[in-house]
């Protein structure tokens, strides 16, 4: 059992990367506002995870040549293909197809191996978000008032990667683990399950997938490639709402990303805190949230990237932690994101031999 | 015994009996959720038929409200869905010490709720809780029978996962409980008998020791 897991920062100098609509509480309703928690008496402005999950995958698609499952409506629903031999993204993102008719219920779910936060503003609304005043005209006729909200801020979020479970399917009559249906199972009747599992089969022995009654394991080559893209996906992903008007880059500024032998994240904490309107970096709370976790830290390595023009007084904080980690033989490289990025992603690799 | 102090940025507990438009979370996790985690940390569904007690305190920061794309039931266009979202969150655990080993090297990723509430373990440590009297309690759901005013509430004991999708084995209601902060709800919340105290938290820990072998 191994988790990749990280810690991202995505400055957003100018943006509204996931709207919340139209303000109905007010009078004249023509102010579109962003998401937002409420603590105390303040508020944060957040991206869903469901909006981040969405750029990674389409990320995954665009700059990995990921063929995506595709969509299936049926009369009342609607589900991806649940194939996770032929789809790379059914395999990492889960799925759940929940397949009925009479009383044959062949259910197909899949926890995903790929789990992710909302990335969350660091600064309340009050330093981070006003309310851009438009008027859309064309010159004819009278100018259409309109307001919208947008953010200044850094976005901080989190991920943990199932390195043990990507590639792996495991087919027991419990929800969540019932990845694939028996053969058996398909009532003759239905013979479009029928074909479109053959498929499923024969492209699983195509590739050499090791196939037992409880679970099937697809090379470790597959394995390989497949959660090393999910990680390499983070150094390009792109998306977000409002890309015309304010063109937000999302690839991460900032990340510490590390393994661990046990289904932790550790960096979710404040390891980066707001002070006075301003974004602070804890060196300390860093430390120790790696030590709390030492003996699962496996390799004993930290990979710490962050942007040049990014933050540049957290350069020495970031030494420091080199230092307390180093003594404790926690290898420690602090790098370019891009670089920390594609450095962890071999490691991930080795994972699987 | 022990404490497990698990922190996430977000959480979020379903709403039983809420079906449409809007989704709004329980302000405390029921004890499914907690058998979730449990089930989690070990790598095997667990039941609290074989757990000797288990108590929780869950104190939550904030809230907000996320949208949400949904393919509704019957129709051909999609929807958007109001989810409410637990913000900054603790969940306190108290447990045999058995399960230290668990919380310690989880087998899966630890969640509140779904799959991006993620969590995370912040501490585990021995606790000797003391026994006292009129105290306070929330953050948790007590029994109806514990006399206490608050919403009352059909909700999970535990899931059957073994057949697909999972089914609520066993279901009964409880009063929920917000952890107090006002002096209203801190009035309220005392309750008269006698409970374990967390005088690190200042809060009465109701621990369910009745389910062990039953349910």
């Amino acid at each position: 059992m191994r988790f990749a897991v990280g810690m991202v920062l995505i400055d957003a100098p100018h943006s509204a990367l996931n709207m919340l609509g139209i303000d109905e509480s007010l009078p004249d309703r023509n102010v579109t506002r962003v998401k937002k928690f409420r603590k105390g008496g303040k508020s944060y402005p957040y991206v869903s995870p469901q909006a981040w999950r969405y750029w990674w995958r389409r990320t995954l698609a665009e700059q990995f040549k990921w063929e995506l499952s595709p969509l299936f409506r049926e009369q009342k629903q609607v589900f991806t293909a649940a194939n996770p031999i032929g789809y790379p993204d059914d395999d990492v993102f889960g799925y759940m197809r929940a397949f009925k008719k009479g009383n044959i219920n062949i259910t197909v779910t899949r926890v995903s191996p790929l789990k992710n936060t909302p990335l969350i503003s660091l600064l309340p609304d009050r330093s981070s978000v006003t309310v851009d005043e438009g008027y859309a005209s064309r010159h004819e006729g009278d100018p259409v008032p309109y307001s919208q909200e947008f953010y200044s801020t850094v976005l901080k979020g989190a991920f943990s990667l199932d390195l043990d479970a990507v590639g792996r399917f495991t087919i027991i009559d419990k929800a969540g683990f019932k990845n694939l249906l028996r053969e058996e199972e398909i009532p003759k009747s239905l013979k479009e399950v029928k074909s479109e599992y053959e498929k499923i089969v024969s492209e699983a022995k195509r590739l050499s997938v090791q196939m037992s009654e409880k679970e099937w394991l697809m090379p470790s080559e597959i394995r390989k490639k497949r959660a090393s893209e999910t990680i390499k996906a983070l150094r390009y992903i792109f998306g977000g709402a409002k890309q015309t008007q304010y063109l937000t880059d999302v690839t991460p500024k900032f990340v510490v990303l590390a393994m661990f032998d046990g289904g932790i994240n550790p960096l979710i904490g404040n390891i980066v805190y707001e002070d006075k309107g301003g974004i602070k970096f804890d060196a300390e709370a860093l430390v120790s949230r790696i030590l709390e976790f030492k003996e699962l830290l496996n390799p004993k390595k930290v990979f710490i990237g962050k942007d040049k023009g990014f933050m540049k007084e957290w350069e020495e904080e970031l030494k420091k932690v080199k230092e307390a980690l180093e003594k404790e033989e926690i290898e420690v490289e602090i790098t370019t994101v891009g670089d920390a990025i594609e450095k962890f992603a071999k490691e991930v690799e080795s994972y699987y031999g | 015994m022990i404490r497990v102090k698990l922190k996430s940025w977000t959480a979020s507990f379903r709403y039983p009996t809420f079906q449409s438009g809007y989704q709004p979370t329980l302000p405390v996790p029921p004890l499914s959720t907690i058998q979730g985690l449990l089930s989690a940390a070990k790598g095997e569904i667990v039941s609290f038929s074989e757990v000797p007690f288990v108590g929780y305190v869950f104190i939550s920061e904030g809230k907000g409200v996320d949208l949400e794309r949904i393919y509704a039931l019957g129709k051909p266009e999609t929807d958007v869905m109001k989810r409410e979202v637990l913000f900054n969150n603790t969940l306190y655990l108290y447990l045999p010490d058995e399960w230290e080993k668990y919380f310690r090297k989880p087998r899966f990723q630890l969640l509140l709720g779904r799959s991006s509430d993620i969590a995370t373990v912040e501490e585990i440590k021995q606790i000797e809780l003391e026994k006292c009297e009129n105290v306070l309690v929330g953050g948790t759901i007590v029994p109806v029978s514990a006399g206490l005013p608050g919403i009352i509430h059909a909700l999970p004991v535990e899931f059957d996962y073994s057949t697909v999708p999972r089914k609520a084995k066993f279901v009964k209601p409880f009063t929920i409980l917000p952890f107090p902060k006002t002096k209203g709800q801190k009035k309220r919340q005392t309750y008269k008998g006698i409970l374990p105290y967390d005088s690190e938290i200042g809060i009465g820990v109701w621990t369910y020791e009745g389910l062990y072998g039953k349910v």
